[in-house]
């Protein structure tokens, strides 16, 4: 399946995912972050420069379909991805559990500098420090969870494009098809 | 664990896109900036406005989806212990569900006689969904189709409820009192002594900038004051559960309890209009009631199962009157605290609710909040 595509979909998914699922899972009061995934995913194949648009605007999204400031998600995402995207170019292979510690250091950046952010913007910052510990955190590992699980799937339909390396998760895509994947995004 | 190669190091090599980053950072940076000086208002209400406009229904449309797989019974193995135990559930779901018109339309019925006593324009509206955490907001089934816009007060049968924040055509978003982003002018009933009421992010509220030497003491009533126009004038907040003096010595920084848990509210009155604003004299009674009323709701909850009351109430459930009120009133008197006070208080209000009611029955502490006059 190419990038593309499996980029599009992803999107997609994760939005309506965000949209619908997320509010109808929430636990306590702590709903998911699907729009991690896609952040993540982009920030970890393309680099910090594709993941830090992507994750401005998912974020930024988050930002219109919740209450709170406009802009806070936004910057937290956007920071998050080109620090991944930076991470993730400068590594030369990936192993799941890499992943999976990207999935839960990144949701819990997100969730800590998003919160600090809203408590930075409010008229009164009274028990902010609780809801950190006690929604920040936990939203945060919840995130977390669904990115782990969004992340290696989409890096298995991303392997299947590579036989000789059935091991890979996203490890791109068929050889054969780089140079063409080059000229197309030149 | 074999190596995996998740990043893909050819892209990531691009040189042309490191600066967009540090560009949509400051672009981040601007956007807070703004929305916190525009109150999240104008070209972000309106942005807000339409992306919701596309989510709230698939937000509905998944919650009506997985409603049906929240109360999935477990199944018997033996044919009668289930055919009982599935009429047990059908009675308990029957009396539950008896108990849930009973409290409803005693909710009702107090909101209805509020909207009378406040001679108020009003929308009534179903809170479908509540939030909680960084921000504290309820999502209710009514929008711009039906007359509510944005800055909108909105009220409960118990007091004051929020605030519009954002409308679609059929939802809107409602900030709650104890919102950390929301401040309410109001009053200490008693005293007259003015102030801010702000929420915070545990859900607690503090009455600020009453200045030092005004009569405030625990358990005094914290009333709307009016100022501002979001408001009428003369709605319960809360209640005062502790006072202390602020860092500057010049103000007290009044601890307010809400008067019943926002989160749990479920039918609420949008303020579109207030057609006399010279009307907004409270009836001590109806004060009274509202407080019962918050108090046994949250009774009445645990004590879901009290089929006999239960199952009587329901009777007068459709047709409410004076005198469905009044058994409906004295039955949840059994509960607990409020006893038959809460009963005649209800029936006074009923036949004496309207403009000029509540002049009758209100005792000293209604004449002081009446005399609060005009909404300002």
């Amino acid at each position: 399946m190419s990038k593309p595509l499996v980029y599009t979909i992803t999107f997609v998914v994760c939005i309506l995912f965000q949209a619908g699922i997320s509010p109808a899972i929430s636990v306590a009061g702590c709903a998911p972050d699907f729009l991690l995934i896609p952040v993540m995913l982009v920030a970890m194949r393309s680099g910090a420069g594709a993941g830090g648009i992507a994750g401005f605007f998912c974020g930024l999204l988050y930002d219109l379909m919740g209450a709170n400031v406009i802009g806070g998600m936004a910057l937290s995402m956007t920071i998050m991805a080109m620090i991944v995207g930076l991470l993730a170019s400068n590594l030369n292979s990936t192993s799941i559990a890499t992943v999976v510690v990207f999935a839960v250091v990144a949701s819990l950046f997100v969730e800590l500098v998003y919160g600090i952010i809203v408590m930075l913007t409010a008229i009164d910052a009274g028990g902010a420090a609780a809801v950190l510990v006690f929604h920040s955190i936990p939203t945060a590992l919840y995130s977390a969870v669904f990115a782990i699980i969004g992340l290696l799937t989409i890096g298995l339909v991303l392997a299947d494009d590579a036989p000789s390396m059935p091991a890979q998760l996203g490890g791109g895509m068929n050889r054969n098809k780089m140079p063409r994947m080059k000229s197309r995004l030149k | 664990m074999p190596g995996l190669s998740f990043s893909n190091q050819n892209q990531s090599r691009r040189p042309g896109l490191w600066w967009i980053p540090i560009v949509l950072i400051v672009l981040s940076i601007v956007l807070i900036t703004l929305c916190v000086r525009a109150d999240g208002g104008g070209a972000f209400a309106a942005a807000r406005n339409a992306v919701q406009t596309v989510s709230k229904p698939i937000e509905h449309l998944c919650s009506g989806l997985s409603t049906p797989f929240k109360g999935v019974a477990s199944i018997g193995t033996d044919d009668e212990k289930e055919q009982l135990q599935k009429e047990n559930e059908q009675l308990r779901t029957l009396v539950s569900e008896l108990e849930e018109y009973r409290q409803q339309n005693q909710r009702l019925l107090t909101l209805t006689q509020l909207a009378d006593t406040y001679a108020l324009t009003t929308v009534s509206a179903t809170v479908v969904d509540t939030t909680s955490g960084w921000d504290r907001t309820a999502t209710i089934n009514k929008g711009s189709n039906d007359g509510i816009a944005v800055g909108m007060g909105v009220m409960s049968s118990c007091g004051l409820y929020g605030q519009v924040e954002s409308v679609t055509s059929t939802t809107a978003t409602v900030r709650l009192i104890n919102d950390a982003h929301s401040s309410v002018s109001a009053m200490v009933q008693g005293s007259r002594a003015r102030g801010i009421v702000k929420g915070a992010y545990d859900g607690t509220m503090t009455m600020e900038y009453v200045p030092v030497g005004s009569t405030v003491a625990e358990g005094d009533m914290v009333i709307s004051s009016g100022e501002g126009g979001t408001y009428p004038h003369g709605i319960l907040v809360g209640t005062v559960r502790n006072v202390e003096v602020d860092s500057s010595k010049l103000y007290y920084r009044i601890s307010v309890e809400p008067i019943f848990n926002l989160q749990s509210c479920e039918e609420v009155l949008v303020l579109t209009g207030n057609e006399d604003s010279t009307a907004t004299v409270i009836d001590q009674t109806l004060l009274d009631q509202i407080i019962a009323n918050s108090r046994t709701s949250s009774s009445d909850t645990a004590s879901a199962g009290a089929g006999s009351s239960s199952s009587s109430n329901a009777q007068s459930a459709g047709t409410p009157s004076t005198s469905d009120t009044t058994a409906s009133a004295q039955a949840s008197s059994q509960d607990g605290s409020s006893s038959a006070a809460t009963g005649t208080s209800t029936a006074a209000d009923t036949s004496s609710s309207g403009k000029s009611g509540s002049a009758g029955s209100s005792s000293s502490t209604a004449g002081a909040a009446a005399s609060g006059g005009s909404n300002e």
